[in-house]
This record gives C-alpha cells, structure tokens and sequence, in this order.
C-alpha cells in the first residue's frame, strides 16, 4: 500500500483505476486466449455456439491409440533429453566451476552459442549434415555406415539434437550451485579423512542434487514444449511429438481444432504440473547451504584428466557448434546439391544475392522480420513498464495474482498460447479484425516475450527505493511526473536489456510466425521452413546464415554494453 | 545512451507503422495452391493490366484448405485455387462457393466446367525416378512394394499435397480394399510419405532414394528441363489426371474483381503461363509445350468426382491416421 498520510481522494481512485487497466490488459492478451483453449477442449463447438460434445477431445485422445502414444512419446522424449543433459551439462558444469581447466572463457562461449541460436535451425543444418548424400557421406565417401543415419532419423536423433541445445541450461545450473557451495563442508570432510572421491559422493552430489532436479524439470518443460524440432526433424523422423501434431492439427487439411486443444490442455497439465513440483516440493528439499558465499574450492587437474576434459569439452564443441554452423554456412554457399562439398567451383554468391536481391521474397521477409524486431519489443518496453510500476504498489490478491497472469505465458508451451491467439482473435464474435493481419503477428509476439521483460522490470523495480517516489510526490509531483521522471529513467537499463533481447527473439521467431502468417507476408523464420520444406535448401541456409549473425551481432553489443548473463531465447 | 534511446524508438515506430499502413489494404485476397511462381505470375501480370491490388497467399492445397476452415467465421479470401478438383466440390458441397462463369467458356472443356468450379489446368500423377540410379523405369504402382523398392521410395502426404490427395481418393474409390492392403504394405516395406511434392521430391534429386510414388508430373518435367537426372514413368494400369479449380468464395467480398481475376486466369495470357509452368492448360486453343506428355496420350483410371467430393476427407483422415502416421 502506498505509504503516504495525506493523498486527495481522487488519488487513490486513480491509483485502483491503474490497477484496473492492467487487470484489463491481462484480460484481452492473456487470459481471454487461454480461456478458450480451454473452453473448445471441452466444448469442441463452442465457436459454432453449442455445448454439445462435452470433453469428447479428452476422450478422444485417450482412445486413439495414435494420439496416446504421442503423448507417452512426448514424455519419453523430454525424459531422454533430461538424461542426456545431466550426463552432457554436469561434467561441463563442474569443469567449469571446480577446476582450473585452461580456457574457461572459450567453454563459456562455446556453450552460449547452441544457448542463443534456435534449434529448428541446428536441427536443419544437421538433417543436411547426415542425410544421405549429405556432407558426411561425402566426408566419408560413401562408406557411411546406414545405421548412422536410421539412428539419426529416430527418437535418438531427436533426442542428440535437443541435448546439443539444452545441455547449458544444466551446465549453467550446476556451475553455479557449485560456486555457491561453501568450502567448509569439503574441509571439514577432509580434516575428518575423506579422499576425492568420498567427497563428491558425500557433500558435493547430494548438496547439488536439487539445483540438478530444478534444472532437469526445466529442461524438461523446454523440450515438450520445444516446437521446431519435432516439426523439422521430427516429422523425417516419424516420431509425432505433440507440439508438432497441434501444429499439423490446425494447419494441415482436415483440420481439428478441438483435437489440438485437447492436446494443448495436456501439455498444459504437464507444463503446471513441473512448475508447481519445481516451486514447491524441490524448494523444502533446498539445505539452505548454497548460499552465494564466494569461497569455494577448485581441483586442479592431472595430465590425463586435462585431457580427458579437454576432449569432452572439444567434442562438444564439434556437435554443438562446428557441425550445425559449418554446415549451415557452407550449405548457404553451395550451387548443386549432389554436386559435391569438396569441390570448390560447386560454391557460390548467387544464392545470396538471389535470395537477397531487390523486390526478394527473402528481402521481403527480413524486413518483416526486422520491423517485428523493433516494433513488438518497443511496445512490450513500455507496456512492461507500466504494469511493472503499477503492480509493485499493491500486495493485495489481485496484484498477486496478476503477477501470476504476467508470467504464465512464459511457463506455458508457445504453441498452446498461440493456438489460443488464433481462437481467441478468430471467433466468430470478435468485432476487429485483427486475425489474418500485420497486427495478429505483433500481438503475438508481445503476448509471447512481455513476461520476460515484465521480469526484468520486476527486479528493476525491486531495486528502486521506494523513499525517492514518496520525496517527488511530498513535494508535489503528480503520479504521471513521478513515473515519467523518476521510475522511468531507473528503469531504463532493465528495460533496454529486455528491449534488445526481445529483438533478439523476435528477428526469428518460429512459432507464431507460422502459425499466425497472413496472406501476403513471409518472416525469416517461415521463409526458413517453408523453403526447406518446398526443396529450397541453400535458400533456407542463406536466411539462417543471416539471421543467425544479425541476431550474434546483437547479442554481442549487449553483452559489451551490459555484460547481461546468458539468456533464454527458445523458439 | 540515456537521452537518444527513447526519440529512437519512437522514431523506429513511427516508421514501422508507416510501412505496414501501406501493406494492408487490398483489392482482392487469393489464396492459391501449385507452384508458387505462377501464382505469383498470374498476380503480377493480372495487377500491372488492371492497376488491382492483390494479397496472395501461396501455400499447398492442404494449407490453403486448413486456412480456410480456419476462417470460416471471419472468411478473408476472395479467390481461391486448388490442386484437388476433389477438394473444390468439397467446398461446394459445403455450400461456400458463388455460381462462376467466364467469357472464356467456349475454349474450355466441358467436364472441367462446373457451375461453381472451372480448371485453370491439369496435372497427371505418375512415378519420378532418379535416372541416375534407376535404369529400367518402374512400369506400375502396384509394383513399388518389391523387395528392389524397399526404403527407396517417397511420397507426399495427401494431407499436404492436393494433387496426391486427388490421387489417394481417387484410387481408393476405385480399387477399394485392395488399395488400403496395398498402402499398407507400402508403408511397411519403408516408404517415407511427408510433406508436400517438393519435399518429397528433393531427395530423390540428390539421390538419396531412388522414385516418388505419385509424383505430380509438372514438378518433374520443371526439373528435367534444368538438367536434373530425373524423369517420370505414367503407370500402365492408368494413373489420374486432376484438373485445378478456381473458385470465388461466397463470402467474397469483391466479387466483382474476383470475376476479374478469373477471367484473367483463363484468358490466352493467363493460360499461356499455365502452358509455361510445364501444366496441361484449361484452353483447348493452347497446346502442351513439346517437353511434357499431353492429356490425349495419358492412360487413366476411371475416376467418379462426386464421390470423390463427398469422401475426400474421410478417406484423407483415414490415410493419414493408418498409413502416413501408422506404423
């Protein structure tokens, strides 16, 4: 509650009418397109305005053997991927944070990469790697053994690429909860005679096993939730994954929106389901020991082990970074695909300057994609703002529970909000025409990447003493100068950061893009997908090339600017 | 950092909004199926000889069908063009189309004439190999389950490709039971069935696999002409010819312009692209370029559209749950 004795009337009218506003906002963006994706899972006519059929998506579900076993391969997949990524993440991890590896920097780098790139990209640039007649075969001259490529084209390979992508969120974890770990209990084990080994198993892997679990559910919820490769490499590879089949469900003919939402209702539960096990069981099982006191101990390596690390560590950087960009780049450049990767005359600027050149599809979508980039994050900069201000006034219920509302969209699967975009925008009662239009996309997008920034604008406002706001309006100032004046400008580092990593996400933003396109636009990211799909490999390539680099080019000015930590940009 | 950031980005959108402004209105929305750079032509010539201003939205028949379901309350398109003539009389048989007529009639053939639809052109369905690797041509579709053809073969999913779905009813309506056994089996010996044509295409051009199983033949004849190693084989038991319908919407908001474009699309200029795009043209005044294999010389099944219309979907549904996705 604000703190101040003598406020007009008027004042705290206005105060609650602000309140309000936000309520309303959350409405319209959040709550109403969720609402009705619940409401058609359970009424699957609901836009035809019946109530008949009550649950029959559910059911149908359960019933269909098909649609069962996507769901149970969705989980088994996101489990598959969770292992991979605590055997890939915690050995990174604790190189990372326990030894005195040389190179440190260089690791952190080579783990930021696959960490800021989407993976509907790595997933394209490996298919082209190990496809046959791909650059492998090639490499290999024909003597690639067929079982590498049905293991590729598998759920294994789904699974290789998805840890090739996650595997930092657990390294980044795990490095972190070591660093916190204080050095007293190692010394104390010691004192009391425990060797390496006892040590670890001891103190280390129990104290750091709810960081590993709190990262493995998020890895988790990133990998069902995870859209682009399941529609890239999961459909070569005949294993249905549920964002994929909501995708195929709205897009391909027949369509069945019910059915979709019923399989949206399902990752929901899961997606709820993680975040109140993360939040609540995982924290009580927290010793309160990793507390962030900078004392901790680090191992120094012998000869063999360095190796061994680095090894890993250069292995890793193959995977992760060699194969998928070399691949991408040098595929951008090729002229003939089957006409050899060996053989220079085979490459090419043509590709580029056609994909690029004046009046280009290519061209076209960029800038698409570029006007998205500046616009979506501007409104979501000003909009996070306000709301930010405005909720870190109240404690009430409701302000809680908006809080609440602002961050769901981000602990939800993209697709299941989107899917809610389009039934919310489309029904037959929605007087604007919003739906099918330039504004439907920007809408998305804001929707998608506010919580981010209305998290940024969280701790910012967290930051602000609350004494300066009060002085300003004891002497007089109006709430509108306060915000203006003071709240504002404190704000505006938080909020520039947020502002460029929106850009970051949006320049090649996957999911609303193409589930959202109108007639007449194209974005980097469709114009990626559908080439690859329409046969246009080295175009797709040349899009990702540029994409990929304009959006480093990004990340490396905040990163000068800023020094930000890593990021999440998921597509 | 602190002054200039804010007037940027005020200025940033003053900017953006500017540009979408202009990219918005529209005298007539088409959504079209097939190659993407007819369409594409056909819009081009149609705006410079009308001053019109058109949005189009190329996707495969399976797309533009999705989105127009999608949008069945808030309906956007004008103009509509297929690859499944099948799919076309589905939308009649919906109750969604306004009667069609065309100055043209005269030059077209009857029975790719109908009250609500009229073909802009036609394709044949047959098999595409690698001439690289296949030396003797496969002769019939019923043969592509031999042990030689075992994961060696692709396929669109009629769920994408409207022409493949014309096909997939098409000889289900005609084979029945027998046409479900054989696609099961067909499934099982490794064929891959994704995608739309292209898709399906592209790793038998780089000879990954060796044949795609209804291939659309324009796509194949468009790739033998750039030098491609690839050649198609029309199936002796007889294959099926779809004609492509455009349609005006009854929703249409500028029937007039999409009466227009119709005619446009039909006239000797429209259909001259058609011809171009390696098609078989709706103008009986027009004739084939000498690269492809003409109506007349193309041996087909007996194909009975209505039924086709009615069943499309279920048969589609059918396909994609037991066959495509089915294991």
């Amino acid at each position: 509650m604000i703190n101040i004795k003598e406020r007009r009337w008027y004042q705290s009218i206005m105060n609650s009418a602000m309140l309000y506003i936000v309520l309303l906002i959350m409405l319209i963006m959040i709550l109403y397109p969720l609402a009705m994706v619940f409401l058609q899972s359970l009424f699957p006519d609901i836009l035809g305005g019946s109530l008949k059929g009550f649950l029959s998506p559910f059911i149908q579900v359960f019933k269909s053997e098909g649609l069962l076993r996507i769901v149970i391969n969705t989980i088994l997949w996101g489990i598959a991927v969770t292992i991979g990524c605590v055997i890939v993440g915690v050995p990174c991890g604790f190189i990372l944070a326990k030894t005195d590896m040389p190179g440190k920097t260089i690791i952190r780098v080579i783990y930021a990469i696959p960490y800021m790139s989407p993976p509907y990209v790595g997933a394209l640039a490996w298919i082209l790697f190990i496809q046959e007649k791909g650059f492998l075969e090639e490499m290999l001259a024909g003597q690639l053994p067929p079982i590498v490529q049905d293991l590729f084209f598998s759920f294994w390979g789904l699974t290789f690429i998805m840890v090739l992508f996650l595997y930092p969120f657990t390294a980044l974890g795990v490095e972190a909860g070591l660093r916190a770990l204080p050095s007293n209990f190692e010394n104390s084990a010691r004192v009391l005679g425990a060797n390496r080994k006892a040590l670890l198993r001891r103190i280390v892997v129990p104290l750091l096993l709810p960081v590993i679990l709190n990262t493995g559910l998020l890895v988790f919820l990133q990998t069902v939730s995870n859209f682009g490769v399941p529609a890239t490499l999961g459909s070569r590879a005949r294993f249905p994954i549920i964002t994929a089949e909501i995708y195929n469900l709205i897009s391909s003919w027949p369509i069945n929106y019910p059915l979709s939402t019923a399989l949206s209702g399902i990752l929901v539960v899961m997606a709820l389901a993680i975040m109140y096990f993360s939040e609540n069981v995982l924290k009580k099982r927290d010793y309160g020991v990793i507390s962030g006191r900078g004392i901790y101990q680090v191992y120094s390596l012998n000869g063999p082990q360095r190796l061994m690390a680095t090894g890993f560590v250069f292995i890793l950087f193959i995977c992760s970074v060699a194969i998928p960009f070399g691949t991408m780049v040098l595929a951008s450049f090729v002229k003939i695909w089957g006409g050899g990767f060996f053989n220079l005359g085979n490459y090419t600027m043509r590709n580029y300057i056609e994909v690029f050149g004046l009046h280009s599809e290519g061209l076209q979508a960029l800038w698409i994609s570029f006007s998205l980039g500046l616009l979506a994050p501007t409104i979501i900069l000003l909009g996070a703002a306000f709301i930010s201000y405005v909720l870190a006034h109240y404690k009430g219920g409701l302000a809680f529970t908006l809080n609440f509302i602002g961050f769901l969209p981000r602990s939800l699967p993209k697709v299941v909000v989107v899917v809610g975009l389009i039934l919310a925008w489309n029904a037959p009662w929605m007087g604007i025409r919003i739906y099918n239009t330039y504004s439907m996309l920007l809408l998305a997008y804001v929707v998608l990447y506010l919580p981010d920034a209305l998290r940024y604008g969280d701790s910012g406002m967290r930051n602000i003493t609350r004494n300066l706001e009060n002085s300003a309006l004891v002497m007089g100032a109006s709430k509108w100068r306060v915000f203006t004046k003071i709240i504002f400008p404190l704000l505006r580092p938080y909020l520039i950061a947020s502002w460029i990593l929106s850009f970051i996400i949006s320049v090649r933003e996957l999911v609303a893009s193409v589930l959202l396109l109108p007639p007449g636009l194209e974005t980097t990211a469709t114009y990626i997908f559908s080439q690859f799909e329409q046969g246009g490999l080295s175009e797709a390539m040349c899009m990702a090339t540029v994409t990929i680099t304009l959006t480093v080019i990004a990340l490396l000015i905040f990163n000068l600017k800023y020094g930000g930590g890593p990021v999440q940009s998921r597509t | 950092m602190k002054k200039r950031f804010f007037p940027i980005m005020l200025l940033v959108a003053f900017f953006c909004v500017f540009t979408i402004g202009s990219a918005l209105a529209a005298d007539l929305v088409v959504y079209s199926a097939g190659p993407k750079s007819l369409s594409k032509a056909v819009v081009k010539q149609f705006q410079e000889k009308t001053g019109l201003k058109l949005q189009l939205y190329p996707a495969s028949t399976g797309k533009v069908l999705a989105k127009l379901e999608a949008e069945k309350y808030n309906p956007v398109a004008d103009v509509v063009i297929l690859a499944s003539w099948a799919a076309g009389l589905g939308l009649k048989n919906q109750n969604l189309l306004a009667p069609i007529t065309t100055q043209h009639r005269k030059f077209l053939r009857d029975e790719w004439v109908d009250e609500h639809l009229i073909a802009t052109g036609a394709s044949a369905m047959g098999i595409a190999y690698n001439t690289k690797l296949v030396k003797v041509p496969p002769k019939d579709w019923w043969d592509m389950t031999a042990s030689e053809w075992q994961k060696q073969v692709n396929m669109p999913s009629p769920t994408k490709s409207g022409s493949c779905s014309d096909f997939v009813t098409a000889f289900i309506g005609n084979y029945g039971d027998k046409a479900w056994d054989f696609f099961a089996k067909f499934r099982d010996s490794g064929a891959n069935i994704a995608g739309p044509n292209n898709q399906a295409l592209t790793p038998v051009l780089t000879g990954a696999r060796k044949t795609v199983f209804a291939a659309v033949d324009y796509i194949i004849y468009k790739q033998l002409k750039k030098g491609e190693n690839i050649n198609i084989a029309y199936p002796e038991s007889g294959t099926v010819v779809n004609p492509r319908p455009i349609v005006i919407l009854k929703s249409a908001a500028n029937k007039e312009n999409a009466q227009k474009f119709v005619d446009f699309y039909l006239s000797k200029e429209g259909q001259t692209l058609v011809v171009n795009t390696i098609l078989i043209p709706a103008r009986t005044d027009l004739k084939v370029l000498p690269l492809r294999v003409g109506m007349d010389k193309i041996k087909t099944i007996p194909v009975d559209w209505n039924w086709l219309g009615e069943n499309q979907q279920k048969v589609i549904s059918r396909f994609y749950k037991e066959i495509e996705t089915g294991r």
